[in-house]
C-alpha cells in the first residue's frame, strides 16, 4: 500500500494555512518530499481571491485594510472568499501516485468521495455533485479547487464548521449595498455548515480523525504522521511567502474582465448584475441557477406606466431561462397582455439586457 | 489529420510533450494547446499569458489556464520572443476548447533556436510516435 506523509499543521497564521502547501508541492516536484496530506486550520481570518481574479475588482480593500484582514491570492482557481478558523483545510499534494488520477474529473470524484464520506461519518448526508462540489440538501458544504504545480498534482478543500455569512458578503466588492444584501441572502440559502446541519459542529480534532480514516480507506494509502522538512521550510521562507506578499503577485493584472458583476455563491448559483443602455438605462440584478432565473430585480432610469408592471414583469421572468427565444416570447406576451407604456424601452431591450447577464455566467 | 482515440492531431503541426502544438509560418511559430488536453481540462474560463515582447524559454511557463476550479500551466514549446498573443482569448478562453487548432491559438513566437528545438517535438506526420506519447498521457490521466 502506498504511504503518504500526514502533516497536521494545527492552527496556522493565514499565509501558512493558505500557501505552505505550495512549498510542499515544489519539494514533491523536485523529488525531495513524499506525497503528502496536509490538514490545517487558519488561526485568524483573511480574504482570499482566485488565481485569475483582480483583487481590486473582487475585494473591498478599504474594509479589509480597516479590519486588518490580510488578502491572499491563492494559486488555485475559483472566486473570492472569506476564510477563518471555522474551517478545516485538507490539501493533497502528490506526484505519480497510483491513488491520484491525473484527469481533473476523476481527481475530484475520488478526492471529494473522501470528503463526502467524512461528512457522512460526522452525521451529515452529504453528496458529491460533479464537478467539484459537495452538497447537502442542495446546499454547498465544502469548497474545492485543484491544479498542477509542475509535476505535482494539488487538490485543496475544506470542512466548514461555521460561516460568518455577513462578513463573507462584507469583504467582497459590490456595486451597491442592495447587491450585497442579495448576495448575503443567497449565501445563506445555498451554503451550509456543520453547525447548521447538526446544531453544533464537531471539534476540528474529530473532523481530522474522521477524515484521515476515510482518506486511508478510500484512497487506499497509509498515512504516516510527519513534520515539514528543512527544505520545505526553506522553500516557503525564501520563495513561497515572499512571492505571496509581493505587490506584483497580489495585484497581478487580471485577464480583461467582463462588463458587469458576478459572484458565484455555490454550485451553479450566482448573483449577477449588468447595465444595458437602451433609450433608458436598464439595470438588472438576478440570482440564477445555471441559466434559470431564481430572482430578478429591474431598476435603472426607466419609466413604466403602470409602475407595478415592472414588479410584475420581474415575477413573470422568475423560472425563465436566459435563452433569447424564451425571453423574447415571455416579454412580448407580457407587453401584449398588459400593454404597459415604457418610453425608450422595448421588449427587445429587456431581452438584450438579460442576455448580458448570460455573458456573466 | 491524425486521429488518436477520437482526438485530432493535424499532421502539419509539431507537438510538445506539455500538450502545446507548433505551426511553422514563415520563420515564426504559432502555438496553441492540443485538443486532447483542452478536453481533459474542461471548458476554460480564464487565461493569463505573458505579454508580447517577452522572451520565453522552451519548457517554461507561457501562461496559465483555469477551467471550473482547475488551474494549469501553458508551457512554451519553443524558446523565443512572443510577438503576438491571441487577442480573442481574454474575452473567450473557451475558444481553445472550441477550435484548438484554429481560432483558439495562443501565441506567435519568433523562435531563437528553431532547428535544435524542433527535434525535441513530435512531428504530426509521425503517427506512431504521437500514438505512443498520447497513450502514455492517457494512462497517466486514467481516462
Amino acid at each position: 500500500m502506498e504511504k503518504w506523509r500526514l502533516l497536521d499543521l494545527g492552527k496556522a497564521e493565514p499565509y501558512t494555512a493558505q500557501t505552505f502547501y505550495e512549498a510542499v508541492a515544489e519539494a514533491v516536484h523536485r523529488g525531495l518530499s513524499p506525497n503528502t496530506l496536509i490538514l490545517v486550520q487558519p488561526a485568524s481570518p483573511y480574504a482570499c481571491i482566485g488565481f485569475h481574479q483582480d483583487i481590486e475588482k473582487e475585494i473591498d480593500l478599504e474594509f479589509t485594510e480597516a479590519e486588518g484582514l490580510p488578502v491572499i491570492r491563492r494559486s488555485q482557481g475559483g472566486g473570492a472568499t472569506y476564510l477563518d478558523g471555522n474551517q478545516v483545510f485538507y490539501q493533497l499534494i502528490s506526484r505519480d501516485s497510483e491513488a491520484v488520477p491525473r484527469s481533473v474529473d476523476r481527481l475530484f470524484e475520488k478526492a471529494l468521495g473522501v470528503t463526502v464520506e467524512g461528512y457522512r461519518r460526522l452525521g451529515v448526508p452529504a453528496e458529491y455533485k460533479p464537478l467539484n462540489d459537495v452538497v447537502v440538501g442542495g446546499r454547498k458544504i465544502s469548497g474545492n479547487g485543484a491544479g498542477m504545480h509542475e509535476s505535482a498534482s494539488i487538490l485543496v478543500g475544506n470542512f466548514i464548521m461555521d460561516l460568518n455569512y455577513p462578513l463573507m458578503a462584507r469583504v467582497l466588492r459590490v456595486p451597491d449595498e442592495k447587491f450585497r444584501d442579495k448576495m448575503a441572502k443567497s449565501m445563506e440559502q445555498w451554503v451550509t455548515t456543520l453547525k447548521r446541519e447538526l446544531g453544533e459542529s464537531p471539534t476540528p480534532e474529530h473532523i481530522k480523525e474522521v477524515y484521515t480514516e476515510a482518506f486511508q480507506e478510500l484512497m487506499a494509502v497509509r498515512l504516516v504522521p510527519g513534520e515539514p522538512t528543512e527544505e520545505e521550510r526553506r522553500i516557503y521562507a525564501e520563495e513561497t511567502k515572499p512571492r505571496h506578499i509581493s505587490r506584483e503577485w497580489l495585484y497581478m493584472e487580471a485577464p480583461r474582465g467582463k462588463v458587469g458583476r458576478a459572484v458565484k455563491i455555490a454550485h451553479e448559483v450566482k448573483v449577477v448584475e449588468a447595465d444595458h443602455k437602451a433609450g433608458k438605462l436598464i439595470r438588472l440584478r438576478a440570482e440564477v441557477k445555471g441559466t434559470e432565473i431564481l430572482d430578478l430585480r429591474v431598476t435603472g432610469d426607466l419609466f413604466v406606466i403602470p409602475k407595478e408592471a415592472v414588479r410584475d414583469l420581474e415575477a413573470e421572468l422568475v423560472g425563465a431561462h436566459l435563452e433569447e427565444g424564451e425571453l423574447l416570447e415571455k416579454i412580448t406576451r407580457f407587453y401584449e397582455e398588459r400593454s404597459p407604456e415604457s418610453p425608450g424601452v422595448t421588449p427587445r431591450d429587456y431581452v438584450d439586457a438579460l442576455m448580458k447577464l448570460r455573458t456573466l455566467l | 489529420m491524425v486521429k488518436i482515440e477520437g482526438h485530432e492531431f493535424p499532421d502539419d503541426l509539431y507537438y510538445h510533450r506539455d500538450h502545446m502544438w507548433v505551426k511553422l509560418e514563415d520563420g515564426k511559430a504559432r502555438v496553441g494547446y492540443n485538443e486532447w488536453a483542452a478536453e481533459a481540462a474542461g471548458k476554460l474560463v480564464s487565461i493569463r499569458t505573458r505579454p508580447a515582447g517577452k522572451t520565453v524559454k522552451a519548457g517554461k511557463t507561457l501562461g496559465s489556464i483555469e477551467s471550473g476550479k482547475w488551474v494549469g500551466s501553458l508551457k512554451t514549446p519553443l524558446t523565443g520572443k512572443i510577438v503576438e498573443i491571441n487577442p480573442g482569448l481574454s474575452d473567450k478562453p473557451s475558444l481553445i476548447n472550441e477550435a484548438p487548432y484554429g481560432e483558439g491559438w495562443v501565441a506567435v513566437i519568433e523562435p531563437e533556436n528553431l532547428d535544435a528545438e524542433l527535434k525535441t517535438l513530435i512531428p504530426g506526420s509521425d503517427k506512431a510516435a504521437l500514438e505512443a506519447w498520447l497513450k502514455e498521457e492517457i494512462e497517466k490521466a486514467g481516462v
